[in-house]
């Protein structure tokens, strides 16, 4: 085996050792070593991997129950102030009278209130009415307020569903009309309603209907793609399928996406945040694989970063065009390896690294378009085109893309000549290696 | 502009107690800064009592920020909440105690392997005294043994 015996000090990547024959020869060791860590091994605990017909459900009084733990300090102000506004008499307690009733309405008896309601979009009305997606049990409830004084149902919300239905009457597209003479005006539809007699009140009503809506998180959407497929035997769903096979890589993995509000499993490495990247990958399940695996095998023990995804995805969509497998002992010595020491040793995790690029892309990218740095966007590959400049820099050996000489311009010279100079450590090494 | 980069992690019982149910109870939180001694001067401004910091870390590549990162994320469920937003405080529902805290703080250091060193305890706890004025970046990177040790 080779022995080493000197380091030429002015390529202090290059290291002149003994071969076998006796003679000297140069051999090329990165400057820097990846510390690998013992993982600590946390159970993962898989929430999706579920079986047909496997449900999960809780009763109303342990959701009440997680309601009112104390942590849950919002919720608590807010029932404190109900009851100091009601003892001082400032506000009345709520009445159970108010809540929307349920009736079949004629339609002669519903008034739109153009002022209320939005413009009618016939585009709309197509696609509720889709007839690849149109399923009758998903129409919206046409929502009303009752005036005593008119007896009219005056519409609030969902104009475009009401005139779906008597236009799907007129056009004889319902299957099971019943009492009904052809005239539109004397179909009934559903209609839940409040009885008032304050247009105010409906205007309210709309906003509120349309205005303050909970935005569907992304891991719902994944979490019900996957359910459909594994749960309820969905064999049709494309997207369900394609959530299935993504899903089945974390499990193999050793990991699992969390929803957002899922603080019991934030704190784990293995949990799965960024999952609206996640998905991005429902059609690339190798990347995401590569994704997975690269940060296992170097941050066991963090959660896996946003900014992960975008670098080892990209040095995956690289290295796979040219034709290297990133799987092997060679990729990882020559190139992986050396690459997270540089992450670990400058910037302590992926996030640290990704925190400073943008950083680095920002001044360049002011320099080059004389714009303030908070108004320049940095590219997508950035992250991954800085790390490879750097591991060029200190002496790295292997075949790196034509990308590694992008973010370089004539005027104002090479992405790493914009390094934070509060970086110091990385600055005094890469002194020691030349200017850029 | 560079984004302002902090060397000092910082793990702070607050010297006053607050009211929970029908108990008192000190709160315990953390943070990092460049500049411990103004940090803890803010934390007595606005509280009106003379502040501590129970514990101080320090890093010269700035790791205590990624560190932070992680003690975060792992606190998800003990995380006291303000009107509805996450704030560096415990709550004060939560059973962890300050040792708890600081031995999530050193198991993440151990996990990142990177050198993370605490203050010595002869200069805790930090409350930004005279005799503390020696606790800087400054000289804590020129003579680290004389005020930090390994965690």
């Amino acid at each position: 085996m080779a022995k080493t015996i000197t380091k030429d000090e002015t390529i202090p990547s290059i290291v002149i050792t003994n071969s076998r024959k006796g003679k000297l020869r140069k051999e090329w060791i990165f400057p820097f070593n990846f510390e690998f860590v013992t993982p600590t091994g946390e159970k993962v605990i898989h929430t999706l991997k579920r079986k047909p017909g496997e449900y999960i459900s809780s009763t109303v009084a342990e959701k009440l129950s997680q309601l009112t733990d104390p942590k849950n300090t919002k919720w608590h102000s807010t029932v404190a102030k109900w009851k100091e506004d009601i003892a001082a008499g400032r506000k009345d307690k709520p009445s159970r009278k108010m809540r929307v009733q349920y009736k079949m309405v004629q339609v002669k008896n519903i008034v739109i209130d153009d002022d209320v309601q939005r413009d009618l979009d016939p585009n709309w009305v197509a696609t509720i009415g889709n007839p690849n997606e149109f399923e009758t049990e998903f129409m919206s409830t046409i929502y009303c307020m009752f005036d005593p004084n008119t007896k009219k149902y005056i519409s609030i919300n969902a104009q475009h569903t009401l005139i779906l239905e008597v236009a799907f009457a007129t056009n004889d597209l319902w299957d099971d009309l019943e009492n009904y003479n052809g005239d539109p005006d004397e179909l009934y539809v559903p209609v839940t309603f409040f009885p008032d007699s304050s247009r105010a009140k409906c205007r309210k009503g709309f906003q509120v209907f349309n205005g303050k809506q909970k935005a569907i998180e992304p891991y719902v959407n994944h979490k019900m793609l996957v359910l459909a497929y594994r749960v309820d035997v969905d064999r049709k769903d494309k997207d369900a399928e394609k959530a299935h096979n993504l899903q089945t890589i974390n499990e193999d993995e050793g990991f699992e996406p969390i929803s957002k509000d899922d603080k019991k499993n934030k704190k784990y490495s293995w949990a799965i945040t960024c999952v609206s990247e996640m998905m991005g990958h429902y059609d690339r399940l190798d990347r995401w694989r590569f994704v997975l695996r690269t940060h296992k095998r170097y941050w066991p023990n963090i959660q896996l970063d946003i900014a992960e995804i975008d670098l080892y995805g990209f040095i995956y969509d690289y290295f796979k065009d040219m034709k290297y497998d990133m799987y092997s002992n060679e990729f990882n010595d020559k190139f992986l390896n050396p690459c997270m020491a540089i992450i670990w040793k400058f910037f302590t995790t992926p996030h640290g690294f990704a925190s400073d690029s943008a950083g680095v892309q920002k001044r360049f990218s002011s320099a080059k378009t004389g714009l303030p740095e908070d108004k320049c966007k940095i590219d997508d590959n950035g992250s991954c085109v800085y790390l490879m400049k750097l591991y060029r820099h200190f002496g790295g050996q292997h075949e790196l893309p034509l990308y590694v000489n992008n973010l370089n311009e004539t005027r104002i010279g090479d992405l790493l000549n914009y390094i934070d100079t509060d970086r110091e450590s990385l600055v005094e090494e890469m002194e020691s290696y030349g200017n850029p | 502009m560079a984004t302002r980069k902090k060397k000092f992690l910082y793990v702070i019982l607050t010297a006053h107690y607050f009211k929970v149910g029908d108990t008192f109870k000190k709160r315990l939180g953390y943070g990092v800064t460049d500049d411990p001694g103004m940090r803890v001067r803010k934390y007595s401004n606005t509280s009106g009592g003379e502040q501590e910091f129970v514990e101080l870390y320090h890093s010269p590549n700035y790791d205590v920020m990624e560190v932070e990162r992680i003690l975060k994320q792992q606190l998800s469920d003990d995380c006291h909440t303000i009107n509805g937003e996450e704030v560096e405080w415990i709550s004060p529902y939560s059973s962890l105690t300050t040792t708890d805290l600081i031995n999530m703080i050193e198991d993440i250091i151990h996990g990142l392997n990177k050198p993370v060193r605490k203050v010595k305890k002869q200069f805790l706890p930090f409350k930004d005294a005279e005799w503390q004025d020696v606790i800087d970046s400054e000289n804590i990177e020129l003579y680290p043994n004389e005020y930090t040790e390994t965690v």
